[in-house]
């Protein structure tokens, strides 16, 4: 039995129980939980995460108290515990401990997820699996893969993810390619984002639901189409679809200053609580945690045909069929001073395919 | 400190100060109350009865005494947790005279439920019989740890746990020269 086993069962028990108890009595079952996990938390950054969390859930009004509740309501009970652990717990408690201490023995940072564009050609996805073994083996527990529309590779996705039991993957797809297959598998530790600008999108979003899938939508915002978020607009049409997830990602042609206002208004709704939504805008909530578990940036995006893409742009001299995720990431971060911080958090990366 | 953790730790005090005085099922809630300062609102505010409250008090503490390890095994684990349920006595001997629903036997049960589930993931993976053998281990850890504390834990903890992982990997063979 490997290490670190019989506490995350401990948890896992735990989470069980308080998904029971907020499914029975939703108000004091979420406050326990927040409790549970601000109790866990060792360093200052997840404790400071959690008061922010515990003070959200001091107002008896929150509309997020509705939302947990529409989630855990909603969603299969064995597939929000397996993603919950697997983010919550292996990605941020155990695979942190690990990150920080291959950190401090080997001289670079590592990210503590990986952003996998798997849309492109050519794709082999035993070079996905390679990925995410090593990416374990590195405390890396969470990967958000993007898989186009094509419904092939995002059945072969699946069957991928089905390998690694003790990962999440947050799988970005185009919905046409989210079948009644698709959604038909019974995957625990995945969740399935689907993109907002789709025909299909509430048919897909339905098939979704009667499985009960743990799942949302996704908006690719560009300098043109910022707009729409800024002015409430697609938040009021995400309310009222009864959207519970939402995540924003930045296409590569969107300029740092439109991120960079995206990311405030989507934390100004997420502090004011103004929507019953679980908001992200994708790279900057990656880079807060990275922040916290390595103390800088270092998102890094792979393509299926191994490239590196980093906030810098891609590496030329790295590949992922010559090269291991180690040396990629010795090659792309590092130990840096203190003070050369900033040189790497000024930039962003920029994804390709969107 | 955030308020709900300093409310939790004066409840939760109260609760192991009580238990160390009257039988669980003569506590109340406002006796756990009235011992701390604390309105009946808050109590309920956190805790859905009294029950919660120990099953909060053993989850957070039987979890930091776990998290600062790594376990490379079960007997480990059987050492911290009989060590854990030692320095605890006179509270969980209270605890576990209660049985049936909520009460901290069934939720131990869970606990141990859990962790045999991952110990035999490894060792027998889907066999057809691992249900019965999480409930044996289940069953016996529970009733090993409640008959040891009750009868007065003579045996020190690190010998207890000992006897205890001797007994779930196999008693060895009597040798011939014995």
């Amino acid at each position: 039995m490997g290490q670190s086993n019989f506490p995350k069962s401990i948890v896992t028990n735990a989470v069980r129980m308080g998904l029971r108890n907020i499914r029975n009595d939703s108000s004091r079952g979420v406050r326990y939980m927040v409790d549970l996990g601000a109790h866990l938390a060792k360093s200052p950054e997840p404790k400071r995460f959690f008061t922010v969390i515990q003070n959200i859930f001091g107002n008896p009004k929150s509309v997020y108290y509705k939302l947990v509740s529409d989630i855990v309501r909603s969603t299969d009970a064995q597939t929000l515990e397996t993603v919950g652990i697997n983010v919550g717990y292996m990605s941020w408690a155990c695979g942190a401990r690990t990150i920080r201490r291959i950190e401090s023995s080997h001289g670079h940072s590592i990210p503590w997820t990986l952003l996998l564009d798997w849309n492109g050609k050519p794709k082999n996805h035993a070079d996905l699996n390679s990925i995410v073994s090593q990416g374990r083996l590195l405390g890396i527990h969470t990967y958000m893969v993007f898989s186009g529309k094509d419904t092939g590779n995002t059945l072969e996705l699946l069957d991928c993810f089905d390998s690694f039991p003790d990962c999440a993957f947050l799988l970005f797809s185009d919905s046409e390619a989210v079948t009644a297959e698709c959604a038909g598998k019974p995957l625990k530790n995945v969740m399935i984002l689907v993109s907002y600008d789709q025909p299909k999108r509430d048919e897909t979003m339905k098939q979704l639901a009667e499985q009960q899938r743990m799942f949302g939508a996704y908006y690719v915002y560009n300098n043109d189409n910022v707009e729409e978020i800024l002015s409430g607009r697609l938040l009021t049409q995400f309310r009222d679809l009864g959207y519970t997830m939402a995540f924003f990602v930045a296409d590569s042609q969107c300029s740092l200053l439109t991120a960079q206002s995206v990311s405030q208004y989507i934390e100004s709704n997420r502090n004011a609580q103004s929507y019953p939504i679980f908001l992200c805008e994708l790279l900057s909530d990656i880079d807060y945690v990275d922040q916290v578990v390595s103390g800088r940036s270092c998102a890094v995006q792979i393509g299926c045909n191994g490239t590196i893409r980093t906030a810098d742009g891609v590496l030329y001299d790295v590949n992922m069929r010559t090269h291991t995720l180690e040396q990629a990431f010795a090659l792309a971060f590092p130990r840096i001073a203190p003070g050369d911080r900033q040189l790497h958090s000024a930039n962003r990366l920029h994804l390709s395919g969107y | 400190m955030p308020a709900p953790a300093i409310t939790k730790k004066a409840l939760a005090e109260s609760m192991k100060e009580l238990m160390n005085e009257m039988s669980f099922e003569k506590i109340s809630v406002g006796h756990i109350c009235e011992k701390c300062g604390m309105a009946r609102k808050s109590f309920y505010y956190h805790f859905k009865d009294k029950y919660d409250l120990v099953n909060w008090i053993f989850y957070t503490e039987y979890i930091s005494v776990l998290q600062s390890k790594n376990y490379s095994d079960i007997h480990e684990l059987f050492q911290d947790t009989c060590s854990y349920f030692f320095e605890n006595r006179s509270f969980y001997i209270n605890a576990f005279n209660v049985e049936g629903q909520n009460s901290f036997t069934e939720f131990f049960s869970e606990t141990l439920q859990a962790i045999a589930y991952d110990y035999t993931q490894d060792r027998i993976g889907d066999h057809e019989f691992r249900d019965f053998f999480c409930s044996f281990f289940t069953n016996a850890f529970r009733e090993s740890i409640v008959q040891w504390l009750k009868s007065g834990a003579v045996i020190p903890p690190e010998r207890f746990a000992s006897l205890l992982a001797q007994a779930f990997s196999g008693i060895p063979p009597k040798s011939s020269g014995s």
